[in-house]
């Protein structure tokens, strides 16, 4: 830690004539973010629509390829017995747009979780997801006692669900 | 038509759980290791063969 | 100084670790995969700090000319790159069991993904330019315009809406997650900036070997410390 570095001496070092490229430099950044942030690129980009927009677009949203996101409305999950189609509702508070699904959903899925799924609006006012995805809150919360997940209720639920489904 | 295939299981729906993932973890931080490891390699060597050549 | 960092880093990530793995409850809902936050945020935390100290570098090598700020600027830029290659492996990794996929063109990924590319460019550069006073000035000005997409990725999850969830804070998160991601951060920190002061000396020896013999006899006085 003691060895030291031949580094040219003071009077070797580089001319301070190039104050005029930082300032330059920093202009160029500053205006180039300014342009980024006031340019209105916020409204330019969008990730995903929610079911405001994509009801307010009607047929515009048909066909085309778009995401959707919102929360999973409380209620909407049905599943059929075999798990491969799966129908839910995504709203925000405002719209509800029904969606439709194939496949199993990862397991962080579950009713008012956020969702952003991704397909196409279809004629019948039912969006056909291609590709569903579960975004969570900022949250991260140590499970409280009484609600961790109760396994042997949660096996008896899905026993009666067999039966019941037979 | 598809709703008379779906079944509705208010006790069922899911609960957002996930269960294990533990290679997930294991692999997140044998990952992170192994970059900051053989990246201090590189970075102790790079300092010694700069040093042999002074 | 850079070996008693990352000495202090690797103590602070092992015992990070050891307490995120295994001294942390689960998550409520994401169950063990939530331990991957405490390499993944600190990860995320030290790449944007790493390109800030480079940026700082950069606008100091170009006001007051120092080859030590150069050095040191080389240093950082690549220690900021390695972070943010790290880091969307490492996020990645998250979401595919809790998203439920690799990856999307969501506004943070794709300003971080832009990030990496930004610091591989300018490392790119540096290393295509042979002449020093050239490859400094440069790099510094690419450094300083890249800059910009450090205050976008951070701020991408407020501006935009994202499949990514906006930063945490101590008031979102329980308190015995906080324990690990601090040591953890820290550890990052430390082990990434003494491996950055090490990696500085390498690159102020190379700059003092291409600047020429004539600096090679050097009067005591002359000899300035590595930090």
């Amino acid at each position: 830690m003691t060895d030291t570095v031949r580094l040219p001496a003071p009077p070797v070092r580089r001319n301070n004539n190039k104050r005029w490229l930082a300032v330059l430099a920093l202009v160029v950044a500053v205006a180039g973010f300014g342009l980024l942030t006031a340019g209105g690129i916020g409204e330019n980009l969008v990730y995903y629509w929610g079911p405001s927009d994509v009801r307010n677009a009607g047929d515009q949203a048909v066909g085309a390829t778009i995401r959707l996101g919102g929360q999973v409305a409380k209620g909407s999950i049905r599943q059929s017995a075999e798990g491969s189609l799966l129908e839910f509702s995504v709203t925000d508070g405002k719209a509800v747009v029904p969606v439709r699904s194939t496949g199993v959903p990862p397991q962080m899925f579950r009713e008012d979780i956020g969702v952003v799924v991704e397909g196409t609006m279809t004629k019948d006012g039912v969006f056909e997801c291609k590709r569903l995805m579960v975004s969570h809150g900022n949250e991260y919360r140590a499970p409280v006692d009484s609600e961790t997940p109760d396994m042997e209720k949660l096996i008896k639920s899905t026993e009666g669900l067999k039966s019941s489904g037979d | 038509m598809s709703a008379l295939l779906l079944l509705q299981v208010e006790a069922a729906s899911p609960d957002g759980v996930v269960q294990g993932g533990w290679d997930y973890v294991v692999a997140a931080y044998a990952i992170s290791a192994a970059v900051f490891f053989f990246y201090a390699v590189t970075v102790v060597v790079r300092l010694r063969r700069a040093k042999d050549v002074q | 100084m850079g070996f008693l960092l990352v000495a202090v880093g690797v103590v602070l990530l092992l015992s990070g670790s050891w307490y995120g793995l295994f001294v942390s409850p689960q998550e409520r809902y994401m169950g063990d995969v939530q331990r991957i936050m405490y390499v993944h945020v600190p990860t995320a935390w030290n790449a944007l700090l790493l390109f800030t100290f480079a940026m700082g570098c950069a606008l100091m090598s170009l006001w007051r000319g120092g080859w030590g700020w150069d050095a040191h600027h080389e240093a950082l830029l690549e220690g900021a790159a390695v972070l943010s290659a790290l880091l969307c492996v490492q996020g990645a990794i998250w979401a595919r069991p809790t998203w439920g996929v690799w990856w999307d063109w969501d506004p943070r990924l794709t300003t971080t993904a832009v990030m990496f590319l930004a610091l591989l460019g300018i490392l790119a550069l540096r290393s295509a330019v042979d002449d020093p006073e050239k490859r400094a000035t440069w790099s510094a000005v690419a450094t300083i315009i890249a800059f910009v997409d450090v205050p976008i990725v951070y701020f991408s999850v407020r501006w935009w809406n994202s499949l990514h969830q906006m930063q945490s804070s101590p008031e979102t998160v329980s308190a015995p997650f906080i324990v690990p991601l601090r040591l953890n951060a820290f550890g990052v920190l430390a082990l990434m900036g003494g491996l950055a002061l090490l990696r500085a000396r390498v690159a102020a020896r190379r700059t003092a070997r291409e600047l020429g013999p004539a600096l090679e006899p050097l009067p005591a006085g002359a000899l300035v410390e590595a930090r």
